[in-house]
Parts: C-alpha cells; structure tokens; sequence
C-alpha cells in the first residue's frame, strides 16, 4: 500500500470530530496539514452534511438582512454614479474601433492604448475609452431645467453614428445621459429613418451603455446588456432578456436647419 | 416656484432609476438566492460562514463591473463569483501556499472546475443523492444514517449493528469513495 493512502486511526477520529462539529452547527475547518486526496474527504463531508434536510436552507431573517445591505448598497451606489460615469467631453472625429478591448488592442491598439500604458492608467479606463470612442460623439449640454429643450447636435452631424450628449446641472452634476441616433430601420422599420433620443442608463442597473457603430446596438459594459438602435431589448443577443427598454426621450427636428433637440418626456420621471 | 419644480424633477428622476434598479435587483436575488446559499453551504459547512459568503457574494455582484463578463448569463456568473469568493475564503483561512491550493483546487476542492457542468450547477442535493446511488450498500448506508438522518456515531452503530470504531472507519472510507467518484457522477449529470 502506497504511504499515501495509508489511513491512520487519528484520521478516522478526527474526521469523526470534523462531522460531529458539523451536525452540531459549529463552523469547523478541516485540519491544516490534509493531502489533496484527505481533503476531499473532508468536502465530501461537508457536501453531505449540507444534504441533511433542512441544513442548507437560508433563515428568513438572513434573507431580510441581504436584502436590505444590498438595497442600501444600491442606494449610495447610485448615487456615487452619477459622478463615476461622468464622461470626459470628447468632440474628436469617431474613429472606428473594436467593441471590446481585446488582448490584441491592448498590446498593439495604436495610440491610446499605448498612450495610457505609458501614464500608467488602469485598464478599466482604457476600456472606457475604447469602448467610447466607437463611432460616437459626445456632447455636453448645460440645462437649467429638468424639462427644458436642449440642442444636441444635427441632423447632418449624426449621420449614421450616434451622438452621445450628457446635461449638467447649474452646479456641474450630470442630469442625464443619452444618445440620438437614426434609426436605420433594421430593428424598427416603422421608424426607419427617424431620429431617435433614448436614455442612456441602463435599465438593469444604471451604468451607462456605450453605442456599437459596428452592429449598432447599445451594449451596456456591466452586465452584458444589449440594447437596439431604437433602445430595445435585443433578445438575439442579450443574457438579459428580461430589462426594459431605455427611456425613450422628446425629440423635435428642425426641418429648415436640422437641428435636433430633445427633452424628458413628461411623466414618467 | 420654477426652482422647486426642478429639484422635484431631479428627485423624481433619481427616484425611477432606483425603482427600476431594486425591481432588477429583487429579481436577480429572488431567483438565485437560495441556490447560492446552498452551493455555498455544501462547500463550507456551516450557517455563520455560508451567509457571510453569500453577502459577498451579492455585494459583489452589484458591485461588478467587468467587460469580459459579456454573453455569461446571470447564474453562472453568480456561481463564479461564489467560486471564487469560497476559494479565497479557504485561502485565507489556510494561509497554504499557493501550489498546494493550485492543487487542492485542482483536485477539485471547490467541486466542478470550469465548463458547462457548472452552467447547470446541479443541486448539492442531488449529487448527494446520485453519489448515494452509485456508492456501495454499506457505504450508502452508513452516509445516510450519518449525514441524511442525521443520526450520531452511537445511533448509527446501533442501527447498522457494527461497533463505534467501525462506523468511523466505515464513514471515512465511504466519503473518500464518494469523492473518487464525485468526477464520473458529475460528467453523467
């Protein structure tokens, strides 16, 4: 028998002391010193012990108190957002890119990648701005007002991208995110060719979705959200299936000048 | 009265996001909650740690932001987070170096490594109960009196007729065959 698998009698008596601890409630730990092959006897037992009717069942007052911790957390999370998503004012030309920051953009992604390794900025922001920069503009609007109309660019300046417009409040907090965008009839052909002003929260659970100009599509960079043109669910493509469409907002196009403008649709803020 | 009028409206506005956001919220915990937990107690063993684990688990998935994360649905990423969340939770507990964790983990310390056996994490439950199934009559026997009925070492040796030493034998040879078998029950799920 090789030495390995050589059972001792202390190991029978402390696996017994482990189970015993176990039926008991006590939060045990298998011993230190275990092999590979005696711990998992050890996570056999506990695999088992959790099978023992009603063990592993979450206490009503445990599931209350997540609840709350997670809605609390939520809660001052939003609030943080509004600050944290606040993209930095960007009028460069678009210039096409790939959705997501690939190894391969990474180690050979031109410019910016290379730019802000050299600075050393994190990742997360490298991906922001990969993900940003995709056939978007971005345009900030000082509002006053919550119902106000705002311009946020024209007809002729949206094209076929999707210009991406913030407002900022008198005191420089961010009111709210959003996109205008043609819809070019692939995903809504009732609309086609009209120009569309959605939010740009997402529904789930409020980061901002960032616009795809190679399929077209709000892709939310958190969750895996995607949203249609027209602010849609895309259930072709999204895990999460069950969102609600991004809000849509006014829009009312100048025909002489082709200036757009939009504002909150009344009500439903 | 103009400014008033605005103030509401940023509050109404915030007010709907948050709404909309815990309604997500309540789903996501209604649905995966429980499984969670259990998953989470089958691998630590106790109720004070599997909901400390569990929160983290939540809290983290609120928190998370991660691009790769793309086309995972919602369970499996909950599952990977808890994954991880069990591991580091045996890393700190253990302080072991990090090659002989790499080798628990490997031998399957933390149950079914990556791959699409985890997508459908069965139930802790229900390997319990195939392992049972295709473990021998006197191992079935003595798991079951010891961990489904919860039965002592004093009570089990009575019902089975063997003496205590030879249960405590009998449950750590039977365990061990279970976690032999563990890989084969969970590639025919």
């Amino acid at each position: 028998m090789p030495g390995d698998d050589q059972e001792r009698f202390e190991d029978y008596l402390e696996l017994e002391r482990f189970i015993e601890g176990l039926q008991a409630g006590q939060a045990v730990s298998p011993p230190q010193d275990l092999t590979p092959a005696q711990a998992r006897v050890y996570r056999m037992a506990m695999l088992f012990h959790s099978a023992t009717p009603g063990a592993d069942e979450p206490t009503p007052q445990f599931v209350e108190q997540l609840r709350e911790r997670l809605e609390a957390e939520l809660q001052s999370r939003q609030k943080d957002g509004q600050q944290t998503h606040t993209p930095p004012l960007q009028l460069a030309p678009p210039a096409p890119r790939p959705r997501r920051l690939s190894r391969r953009l990474l180690l050979t992604g031109g410019a910016t990648a290379a730019a802000s390794l050299a600075v050393g900025a994190s990742a997360e922001y490298m991906v922001e701005q990969a993900m940003q920069n995709e056939g978007s503009q971005d345009v900030t609007i000082k509002v006053s007002s919550p119902r106000e109309w705002f311009v946020v660019t024209t007809v002729a300046q949206v094209g076929n991208q999707a210009v991406k417009f913030r407002t900022v409040n008198p005191d420089g907090s961010t009111s709210l995110t959003g996109y205008v965008v043609r819809n070019d009839g692939t995903d809504n052909p009732a609309e086609k060719g009209k120009i569309i002003a959605v939010s740009a929260a997402c529904t789930h659970m409020g980061c901002i979705v960032q616009w795809s100009g190679s399929d077209r599509k709000f892709h939310c960079p958190c969750h895996g959200g995607i949203f249609t043109e027209d602010g849609g669910i895309d259930t072709t493509a999204s895990a999460l299936v069950y969102l609600n469409p991004l809000p849509r907002l006014e829009v009312s196009v100048d025909d002489s000048s082709g200036q757009i403008k939009v504002r909150m649709p009344a009500g439903r803020w | 009265m103009g400014t008033l009028r605005e103030s509401e409206d940023g509050v109404y506005l915030a007010a709907e996001q948050t709404k909309t956001d815990s309604q997500d919220l309540q789903s996501l915990y209604q649905e995966h909650l429980g499984q969670v937990y259990r998953y989470v107690y089958s691998k630590v063993g106790n109720r004070e740690d599997a909901e400390d684990l569990t929160s983290q688990v939540f809290l983290k998935a609120i928190r998370g932001v991660n691009t790769e994360r793309g086309a995972l649905s919602v369970q499996k990423w909950l599952f990977q987070v808890a994954r991880t969340t069990i591991a580091d939770y045996w890393r700190a507990r253990y302080r072991i170096t990090t090659s002989s964790l790499d080798v628990l983990l490997d031998t399957g310390w933390e149950g079914p490594a990556q791959g699409e056996a985890t997508t459908d994490n069965p139930a802790p439950t229900e390997q319990v109960r195939r392992l049972l199934l295709a473990l021998p009559e006197h191992y079935r026997q003595v798991l079951n009196c010891r961990f489904l009925l919860n039965l002592s070492i004093r009570e089990t040796a009575i019902q089975l007729g063997l003496s205590e030493a030879n249960v405590k034998v009998l449950q750590f040879r039977a365990l061990k065959r279970a976690a032999d078998l563990q890989d084969l029950v969970s590639e025919m799920m």
